[in-house]
């Protein structure tokens, strides 16, 4: 069944975009589960399917699927679900390394919902003109949200940087 | 989309610089960009700075940890996106002309017919490879409910509902019962424990590693097309589900038989 092996193939990537763009992971799975069940009955036959299921999920978390009451809960993740990642580090290493996520989700949180999904769109290394129909804007604007994205995160996470804009 | 940009008295804006970051202009766009950039230090250090800006907002964002996703809710939304699928697929036949529901229908009545002692005998023959892929291969399922009670709920994916009764017993009873719900169960009627049961991604796997004549009740929904029994290295029964009317139950004796084999037996 081609949803099956659509499901196979996407999944994983999707729910990391949605994790990223809700800060929950709870809601990420719930419309990543939600997106793929819409493929199911739309039957969209869309050449890129891939684009299309972003496009999808981009919108239902815009639609505000839970999102707004459960923003920022990646943290208090209950112990058995275990993050993607390396062997343990040192505690020093994981204190720094929790502060420095800290700061890019409250970055991340910061940025405006379009803002942010355009980020993580072309981080996911989606094209101007994908990211542009997902968002409902032109190419040309996905340029300019992408620099103001960038100045902004950058200035978050680095306020005395000299790299920045 | 081209620049209509004069690039030789112009400043670049920020939305030019950034595709041509990423790759998004033509050729000859992107030589005209590259030609100013190296005429104009202003636009090649903001060129630079997006640049910088751009690795480390990707590498940040790389960087966040991203809870794994438990065995379990990938299970259940991978079981809900299948079932989406079979309630489609079940409205697409049922708006499709008489005569091609009658087609189907034809192909049911064949499919009834492998519960018929020969063609099942030829089913048994060919199972490894028609039918299924061996056990071992299956990825491992999980269950929702708790191993150490005597019942395990879970959803199972897909259309056919294997239960693999996976060490011949001496005797034994398996009751098979459809339910309204989307849920299956499996429960230890006597003897033996829930621990017996693991849960496959297509059905049930049922051990029985602590008596020989433990009984099961089997629950499934009535969604389930076919129920396929599959007994050790022995016999297969499929049992078709479509059309039953609820309640529904049906009695199977787990024994040997006279010759000495493993197997099943119908109740009326």
């Amino acid at each position: 069944m081609f949803v099956q092996r659509l499901f196979e193939q996407h999944h994983e990537e999707l729910y990391r975009y949605l994790v990223r763009l809700t800060g929950d992971s709870d809601t990420a799975a719930d419309i990543a589960q939600e997106t793929f069940i819409r493929w199911v009955e739309n039957d969209p036959r869309e050449a890129q399917p891939r684009a299309w299921l972003f496009k999808v999920a981009t919108n239902l978390a815009r639609d505000g699927l839970r999102v707004q009451s459960r923003r920022l809960t990646l943290l208090e993740e209950s112990p058995g679900d275990a993050p993607l990642g390396d062997a343990p580090l040192l505690p020093d290493q994981d204190l720094e390394r929790s502060e420095n996520q800290r700061l890019v989700r409250d970055a991340l949180a910061a940025l405006p919902e379009r803002d942010k999904m355009i980020l993580l769109m072309r981080e996911e290394g989606f094209s101007h003109r994908e990211i542009a129909d997902a968002a409902g804007t032109t190419t040309k604007s996905v340029g300019t949200l992408l620099a103001r994205a960038l100045r902004a995160l950058t200035a978050q996470l680095a306020p005395d940087s000299e790299t920045l804009l | 989309m081209n620049i209509a940009v004069d690039t030789a008295h112009h400043h670049l804006d920020d939305a030019e610089l950034v595709r041509l970051l990423d790759n998004e202009l033509t050729d000859w766009e992107a030589i005209e960009l590259r030609k100013h950039l190296r005429g104009c230090a202003s636009c090649a250090g903001r060129r630079d700075s997006l640049q910088a800006a751009q690795e480390q907002v990707f590498t940040a964002l790389r960087g966040i940890e991203i809870p794994r996703l438990s065995q379990e809710r990938a299970a259940r939304s991978r079981a809900a996106v299948e079932r989406a699928a079979a309630a489609r697929l079940k409205r697409r036949f049922y708006a499709r002309p008489a005569a091609l529901r009658a087609a189907a229908g034809i192909v049911l009545m064949l499919a009834t017919a492998m519960a018929v002692t020969p063609v099942r005998a030829w089913i048994v023959e060919q199972w490894d490879t028609i039918v299924a892929a061996p056990a071992a291969e299956l990825p491992p399922g999980v269950a929702d409910g708790s191993l150490e009670s005597s019942v395990v709920s879970f959803v199972p994916a897909g259309e056919v509902f294997r239960i693999h009764l996976a060490h011949p017993q001496q005797s034994g009873d398996l009751v098979l019962a459809a339910r309204p719900a989307g849920r299956a169960a499996a429960e230890v009627m006597k003897g033996g424990s829930a621990e017996a049961f693991t849960v496959l991604p297509d059905g049930l796997r049922i051990d029985n590693l602590s008596g020989s004549t433990t009984g099961y009740l089997v629950t499934v929904p009535e969604s389930i097309e076919f129920i396929d029994l599959h007994i050790g290295e022995g016999p297969l029964l499929r049992i078709p589900m479509a059309g039953r009317e609820l309640p529904w139950v049906r009695h199977i004796k787990l024994g040997k038989t006279g010759e000495g084999e493993f197997g099943i037996e119908l109740q009326p």
